[in-house]
């Protein structure tokens, strides 16, 4: 590993653009790259006025990061901040470590969006959290519902993938948009990576890039934790790496989008169609040290499902089965 | 020694991490499991489940134990749902230890 440069002993600004979608988040993690070779970095929402939270969660685990690399972080622009009030409420500041009155009344957020929470091998409740997910779009349960399952399934998934795989510290949140009637769930870490994931593992060599390695953990039935060599049977084999490849599977069905980053690895796929990779360098080099290159890995994981078109069915089969068996009649999921 | 476990007290009502669902397995049942005679799983209330889990649960202890699985583990209160994920995890389990032991 080459040595580290050190960092540049004057505080460097980040200013978080007004509205970050989907299309936009190459540039916030671009931006937030330049806080990599500072020691003192100021993030400036004072032109935010919307987030998603793909956004939301990735300045988290890059500020979670950072602070404990030792960094000093300031947040500013609160005053003019158009989206202050939606920071709020999804807990963003408080994960910061920042308090601030809040001027509004809290109230259920069921229906709408679940605040940031986070979660380690440690901590945090994937059962729990996977269910709030689901209230976002059912305020009230409907246990016989298939999309309600099917969202709970996703959800579940994804929590357990970021809990047990990542190495590090997952934040989490989603948002429902009744209008559209599309909820957005997304989770990022600050831990290993999907390629370090792999290291030591049987298929270690199909991981040599960040790009290869998101695409071998969508494969149905592979798991870093599966394919170590002689795994115990009593700590080891609690995954059999078909998470991720259903989730991916739903959200094409669903016509959704699915997305994933790891390192300067990017996977992007709307409605069945995988995007280019974003002309927007997720790692604007001009910035960028080699030596911080190991050490600055940030995997974000963001489902957007439109609820309205699925039609799942799950037919006395289970959705590992239906990944299977696709040619079986009683294989039905389907786009109304 | 028989056990019956209620899912919906030790889990909820969702039962999404294969964490703890390998972690319960370990150290309450693999544990004793010579000194078991019969252990039932009830799922009544369970209203949802991910393949992590009951493959990290169910899956690990068909392809652990094999035939003796069958002869030990019961299943009640399960919906469709629940039937036919544990089905699938038992089944791979056992297949899989067939093929270790063949």
């Amino acid at each position: 590993m080459p040595s580290k440069v050190p960092y540049k002993n004057v505080r460097c600004r980040i200013n978080i653009p007004s509205r970050v979608f989907e299309a936009q988040l190459p540039q916030l993690l671009a931006m937030l790259n330049q806080g990599e070779n500072h020691s003192e970095i100021d993030i400036d929402i004072s032109a935010v006025s919307f987030l998603t939270p793909a956004a939301i969660v990735s300045i988290l685990a890059r500020c979670h990061r950072w602070k404990r690399e030792g960094k000093i972080l300031f947040l500013s622009g609160m005053k003019s901040c158009k989206g202050l009030t939606y920071l709020q409420r999804m807990d963003f500041l408080k994960h910061l470590g920042i308090e601030k009155p809040e001027n509004f009344e809290r109230r259920d957020a069921t229906g709408r969006f679940v605040t940031v929470q986070t979660l380690n091998f440690a901590s945090g409740d994937v059962n729990q959290i996977a269910s709030e997910i689901t209230r976002c779009v059912f305020p009230v349960a409907d246990f016989e519902d298939d999309v309600f399952r099917m969202l709970q399934y996703a959800a579940g998934e994804l929590l357990s993938n970021a809990k047990y795989h990542s190495g590090g510290r997952a934040f989490v949140c989603a948002q429902f948009y009744p209008d559209r009637n599309t909820v957005r769930i997304a989770v990022a870490d600050d831990g290993i990576g999907i390629r370090e994931s792999f290291l030591g593992t049987l298929r270690e060599s199909e991981a040599a890039t960040p790009d290869a390695a998101i695409r071998l953990a969508l494969l149905p039935q592979v798991s870093s934790a599966l394919l170590r060599p002689n795994p115990n049977p009593y700590s080891s084999q609690n995954h059999r790496g078909v998470g991720l490849s259903i989730t991916r599977i739903l959200a094409r069905e669903s016509y959704g989008q699915m997305s994933i980053v790891t390192e300067d690895g990017w996977f992007d796929e709307v409605n069945g169609t995988e995007l280019p990779r974003p002309k927007q360098s997720i790692f604007s080099l001009e910035h960028w040290s080699p030596s911080l290159y190991t050490a600055t890995i940030l995997r974000i994981m963001q489902l957007c499902m439109p609820v309205q078109w699925l039609k799942l069915e799950w037919v006395g089969l289970t959705p590992w089965e239906c990944l299977w068996t696709k040619d079986n009649p009683k294989f039905k999921l389907s786009r109304h | 020694m028989k056990l019956e476990f209620q899912m919906v007290s030790e889990f909820g009502t969702f039962l999404a991490d294969g964490h703890l669902g390998n972690q319960f397995r370990s150290l309450r049942i693999e544990s004793i499991w010579d000194r078991l005679e019969s252990v039932v799983f009830d799922f009544t209330g369970v209203t949802n489940l991910t393949d992590s889990f009951v493959h990290a649960f169910f899956g690990n202890m068909a392809e652990e134990h094999g035939e003796e699985f069958s002869r030990k583990v019961r299943f009640k209160g399960c919906s469709p749902l629940v039937r036919s994920f544990v089905s699938i995890a038992v089944s791979e389990g056992l297949r899989k230890h067939r093929e270790l032991h063949a």
